[in-house]
């Protein structure tokens, strides 16, 4: 066949107009960079987010106050930042009508800036709980001791502090355990110290990371509010988890006069709530892409027109020497098809640097799957053939006597 | 017996430069040229005879009308357009007087390139080439690109690529109009040595003289009609 020296030809033309090849490759480039850089991001975040949902502990229920619509499409993080609608009495009533909650816990927010010495941190998430949350959020520590209900009882002024909040209060090497930090303006013994978890994201809002945790009695003397922030569930086993949520909501709604100022989720639901999110990002993305390759493609048909143009004479020659219609038609064809599907691996092969990159000074663990390399090249080589129709289609109609008198 | 090759029978062609602008380049010319013969096309330009060449190359299309044409014993008009290509290739090689050799590709390509459109195998078109290029005394300048040729030179791969397909008839439009009165010669005697031995019938276009008589025998043209 044909296919092995039209090729060679394409890439001999293509040689031979260095530059006009690659700013004819350039959009094709572009294109399929974007697609598949965007692609492998998106792919990575999404990886990324599931396996730490599922890392945050099983069978978790979230009752946040405000209203979060895991359901449509649009997600506004404001709601995540609620007014302190729950209260004890929810708690109490969960703890009398709802059956099959394993673990539960319930937090009051502690806003103010944490300070030792000289140092002050202001973006601190500080919240008053129960003994068991670090067990509930699957959370170990890593020097000190965990909260007891003794510390409850004695509404003791210590803390639990995250990994992150140690190392920004504390030299490396600095023992904490003991320590004395400044918190709601009073003083506060470090008593333990978590784990630091690599991108820890956040069940609601959180990042375990950076949070100051004490006891939930501590708490609730000090703001003399006893506003709920968040109450945390843990069902007793994945199958009862719908139910118990139904059940929460549905007792909380009561205890609101069918106000529903909160909002509960499940693992399941923050899952949707990002995948919804992901799907505006991916739907998004292939738009700017699909622009970008049909612009790509448009450069792609003006250079092929431009060309078939500049080559009637060989055109010509081809047919004089027994080239048919068809003959013809392939080999502008597959030249518009070698241009894009080159820029198509340039593109690939940029994307693939790109990911590297963003994995190391991001640390976006972006990730390029086959599929997305595939797409990427089989796209490009459509455009290309797409593009590439009307320029071979008009050169194969060329009349050879007319096109060998073409100077 | 010698078989006709090529036949005309008053045949025409008109060009329409504008709906009532018309020039008729061919009139009624009627004309048998026998299988093996070695002849000469003359007169002065404008007399039609490149379109003459053109309708028997089957590079174009005479007019409609009871004028009648037969290349091989095949009639164009009863051809489709990928007929009429299969026709050209295997039947007919042109040679130019401009070369039209394929200027990115070396002698080797251009005169391989003929036989894969023919589809021929791969080895057989790689020993045909080769044999080619070698009688035509071109086996030093097989990956010279036609721009690193002297004239004579590109008009033997032309000579090459035009006998590739092993074609019965070959068509020459001054095939010697580009070149020094040496080279010339050594093309004259080229084709006229592929006509004995190879019994190819020629049809070479010229305005020399000299050329002219060197061929067997000579028709002329004035005014798209035969004169001899």
């Amino acid at each position: 066949m044909l296919i092995n020296e039209n090729v060679k030809f394409a890439f001999s033309s293509l040689w031979g107009n260095k530059i006009r090849s690659v700013l004819t490759m350039l959009g094709v480039i572009i294109g399929v960079f974007s697609v598949i850089t965007l692609v492998s991001i998106g792919e990575g975040l999404r990886n990324e987010f599931s396996t730490q949902v599922s890392d945050i502990g099983s069978n978790l229920i979230i009752v946040a106050s405000g209203q979060i619509d895991t359901e449509s499409e649009s997600f506004n993080p404001a709601s995540l930042l609620g007014n302190a609608t729950l209260s004890v009495d929810d708690v109490d009533r969960l703890k009398e009508e709802v059956p099959n909650i394993e673990k539960m816990v319930w937090t009051i927010n502690m806003p103010s800036q944490v300070s030792r010495d000289d140092k002050t941190l202001r973006s601190t998430i500080n919240f008053a709980t129960q003994p068991e949350v670090l067990e509930i959020m699957t959370y170990d520590l890593e020097s000190g001791r965990d909260m007891t209900y003794g510390d409850m009882d004695a509404k003791a002024r210590v803390v639990i502090l995250g990994g992150q909040v140690k190392n920004s209060l504390f030299d490396e090497d600095e023992e904490a355990i003991d320590q004395k930090i400044n918190l709601v303006n009073e003083e506060f013994t470090v008593i333990g110290v978590m784990e630091e978890k690599e991108n820890a994201i956040s069940f609601g809002d959180t990042n375990f990371n950076n949070v100051i945790i004490l006891p939930f009695t501590t708490g609730e003397e000090i703001v003399e509010d006893s506003s709920i922030f968040r109450i945390i569930l843990q069902a007793d086993s994945p199958e009862t988890v719908d139910t118990v949520a139904t059940d929460v909501n549905n007792v909380i709604l009561d205890q609101h006069d069918q106000n529903e100022d909160f909002s509960v989720l499940t693992q399941e639901d923050l899952l949707d709530l990002f995948e919804s999110f992901f799907s505006i990002l991916t739907s998004a993305i292939t738009g700017i892409a699909a622009i970008s390759l049909i612009v790509g493609g448009i450069g792609i048909m003006n250079i092929m027109l431009v060309s078939v143009t500049e080559r009637t004479r060989e055109i010509g020659i081809r047919k004089s020497i027994g080239a048919t219609s068809t003959n013809i038609l392939t080999q502008f064809l597959i030249e518009a098809g070698v241009i894009s599907l080159i820029g198509g691996g340039i593109g690939v092969g940029l994307a693939f640097i790109a990911s590297q990159l963003i994995a190391i000074y991001a640390g976006i663990p972006a990730t390029i799957t086959l599929q997305a390399l595939l797409l990427g090249l089989l796209i490009s080589m459509g455009v290309g053939i797409v593009f590439g129709l009307a320029p071979a289609i008009k050169a194969a109609q060329k009349r050879p006597i007319e096109a060998l008198r073409y100077e | 017996m010698e078989s006709t090759v090529i036949k005309l029978k008053n045949l025409s062609k008109t060009f329409y430069l504008t709906k009532t602008n018309k020039v008729e380049a061919l009139k009624n010319v009627s004309l048998e040229i026998k299988q093996g013969d070695f002849l000469a096309l003359m007169g002065p330009s404008g007399s039609g005879k490149s379109t003459l060449l053109n309708l028997v190359g089957l590079l174009d299309i005479p007019d409609e009308n009871n004028g009648e044409l037969l290349i091989d014993d095949h009639n164009p008009k009863d051809l489709n357009k990928t007929e009429l290509a299969y026709l050209r290739r295997d039947t007919i090689g042109f040679i130019f007087q401009t070369f039209n050799l394929l200027p990115r590709m070396n002698a080797w390509e251009n005169v391989l390139l003929p036989m894969r459109y023919a589809k021929v195998p791969r080895k057989s078109r790689k020993d045909r080439t080769k044999k080619l290029l070698t009688m035509m005394n071109l086996q030093n300048r097989i990956k010279h690109k036609p721009a690193e040729l002297s004239g004579g030179e590109r008009q033997r791969v032309a000579i090459a690529r035009a006998l590739a397909n092993q074609p019965k008839i070959i068509l020459a439009d001054e095939p010697t109009g580009n070149l020094d009165s040496k080279s010339g010669q050594d093309i004259m005697k080229i084709l006229k040595e592929l006509n004995r031995k190879e019994g190819v019938t020629m049809i070479i276009v010229t305005h020399d003289q000299e050329i002219a008589d060197m061929t067997d025998y000579t028709i002329k043209l004035k005014d798209g009609e035969l004169c001899s």
